[in-house]
């Protein structure tokens, strides 16, 4: 249990999350294409200078976040972190089919949403906040970006042909369990869990390596996993050696990933909530 | 066409987003549509079902509001203590409010999964401008008592062992013990359960959404109760309804559709398509049916 959230009394804590609701929902642009985002103001009388981007994995593991990630934009706000979060381009309330998607574009509209924070907070420096593949994204978003202070990791894809696969027998798992029945499948047409994958999709995932394509980062990282895995070991690695100041932690709650029909099962993760909070609190002291 | 986020509603601040139709095919007299949170999924709906629908009935000139009650994906909590389904009624009217206020609708189709299908027929009882309810995978059993969900989940698994779609996978998994175990132990273990508990039903109303459907359908609200293969709210309907139920759509009064191979979510995206496209054509039989009743003067 990390404690260092202690300086807010518990219901003094509730009352101010209450208070700091679920933020102000508008649309921003990027290369015209219009994005969902959720911006929610630091609470306290003395904002921080710096403020901090959420940014969601994709496909199902999007729907299993989302409250997890409302609460940290919350928890957030309240220790004086301006905060928003957004939606890629075709997905969640953004613009776009499904189809439309892909790692270039992901990238291009994180750049966009902290170009957006910048333009509704005066803050000096933004960190960036991921989940799964949004965690990839915020790394390879961050070098394109100036200002940016620092990113936090939680349960990082690192490879994206390595996810791929995982998502794939999670969807045999599905068709096996699930009452469902598939139809003679058309050409082309290719599925996970609910969502289209497309040639180009499944192309950029397949290449996309953090490993080989996070390169200079002079930054801090916190890199949060469940469970000892090889992967995040490798990861912590490459970018101690590309310059990054990481700190890991692990033997936190995890986050059931797994795709489920119940979405009454979604959880949200106070220990990494907390842990995301007090990071970033040491991080801008 | 457009989206525009809002924030509205006196109880609560409710986050929601407003599909409007391109101009060329904007209809003033069109109903309103508004889409209910499925369980606690957020406003995007399950497998963001929720905005294929929105984007598609704009296309066909609906304004459509899908937005998060209290407590429910960005929307604030609620300050009283009002129970869930009574404030998720008074929010849904809320949102009508907002939509006559704003865009001139006097008229509303409301649709929902699930949960969402649940507020959406007790609005309807509720409140005469709602014109229309489409309802999808309703979970009636849910809200009944013990032996009514047994027996609902009995005729459930009998039927999906029968059943041309399923059946012979259930049969294969059977035989090469490919079984999740520990969702049949579960199964059978709310299913013991489930006949020693009353739910939400009173003693005197053991099914409480046949009294509902009865009163809908009395009432001449247009229904469709659309429900996935795969799914138990689709026995609890047959078991609940019955001849009833065959009556009311050999008359038109309710349109029951089957997506064949679909489960509860819609997982896969060929069911989703089906759903979109039989949401679609009820829309348009809706239409019409109010076209004729307004030439012949009834309306």
């Amino acid at each position: 249990m990390n404690n260092q959230n202690a300086t807010i009394p518990s219901s003094s804590l509730a009352t101010a999350l209450r208070a700091a609701g679920g933020g102000e929902g508008f649309f921003f642009k990027n290369d015209a294409k219009p994005l969902f985002g959720c911006y929610l103001p630091a609470q306290r009388r003395t904002a921080r200078k710096c403020g901090v981007v959420l940014c969601y994995p994709v496909g199902h593991e999007y729907g299993i976040c989302h409250r997890a990630f409302r609460q940290l934009a919350q928890r957030l706000a309240v220790d004086g972190f301006p905060a928003l979060r957004f939606d890629y381009y075709g997905s969640g309330d953004s613009a776009g089919d499904c189809r439309e998607g892909g790692i270039a574009q992901w990238v291009s509209d994180t750049c966009s949403a902290v170009r957006t924070l910048r333009a509704k907070a005066a803050v000096d420096s933004v960190y960036l906040v991921g989940c799964r593949l949004g965690a990839s994204l915020a790394l390879l978003a961050a070098p394109a970006l100036e200002g940016i202070a620092g990113t936090a990791l939680w349960h990082p894809i690192t490879s994206g042909s390595v996810w791929l696969k995982e998502l794939e027998a999670e969807h045999r798992r599905m068709l096996l369990r699930s009452h469902v029945a598939r139809k003679e499948a058309a050409p082309g047409d290719d599925q996970i869990l609910g969502f289209p994958v497309t040639q180009t999709m499944r192309a950029e995932l397949e290449a996309m390596d953090l490993l080989a394509d996070c390169t200079a980062l002079g930054q801090r990282v916190l890199l949060i996993e469940s469970e000892e895995r090889e992967a995040t070991c490798l990861l912590r690695e490459h970018l101690e050696a590309a310059g990054a100041d990481v700190t890991e932690r692990q033997d936190l709650s995890s986050m059931p990933w797994a795709w489920s029909e119940n979405p009454t099962k979604l959880l949200v993760p106070a220990e990494i909530i907390q842990s995301i909070v007090a990071w970033l609190k040491g991080a801008s002291a | 066409m457009t989206e525009e986020a809002v924030v509205f509603g006196k109880s609560a601040a409710l986050m929601g987003v407003l599909t409007y139709p391109p101009k060329h095919c904007a209809d003033d007299d069109l109903p309103g549509v508004l889409l209910l949170n499925s369980g606690i999924v957020h406003r995007v709906g399950p497998n963001r079902l929720y905005v294929t629908i929105a984007r598609s009935l704009a296309e066909m000139g609906h304004v459509v509001l899908r937005f998060d009650f209290s407590g429910i994906g960005d929307s604030g909590p609620r300050a009283d203590s009002l129970p869930f389904v009574e404030g998720a009624i008074g929010e849904t009217q809320e949102a009508m409010d907002l939509l006559r206020a704003t865009k001139g609708a006097g008229r509303f189709v409301l649709a929902g999964i699930c949960s969402g299908a649940l507020i959406a027929l007790r609005t309807a009882a509720r409140d005469p401008r709602v014109s229309g309810v489409i309802s999808i995978n309703l979970a009636g059993h849910r809200s009944c008592n013990g032996l009514y969900y047994g027996r609902t989940l009995l005729r459930h698994y009998k039927r999906i062992a029968l059943s041309k779609s399923f059946g012979l996978r259930a049969c294969r998994n059977a035989m090469f013990g490919s079984i999740d175990v520990a969702t049949l132990l579960g199964a059978a273990r709310s299913l013991a359960a489930s006949m020693f508990t009353s739910n939400h039903a009173s003693p005197d109303n053991p099914m409480p959404f046949r009294e509902l459907l009865r009163q809908l359908v009395d009432s001449g609200v247009p229904l469709a109760l659309i429900h996935s293969e795969g799914d138990e709210g689709l026995d609890y309907m047959y078991l609940a309804l019955g001849n009833e139920l065959r009556q009311w759509t050999r008359e038109e009064k309710v349109q029951l559709l089957v997506i064949p191979g679909a489960n509860h979510t819609f997982t896969l995206l060929e069911n989703q398509q089906d759903l979109l496209d039989s949401m679609r054509d009820w829309m348009k039989k809706r239409r019409q049916g109010v076209e004729t009743q307004v030439a012949a003067g009834r309306l």
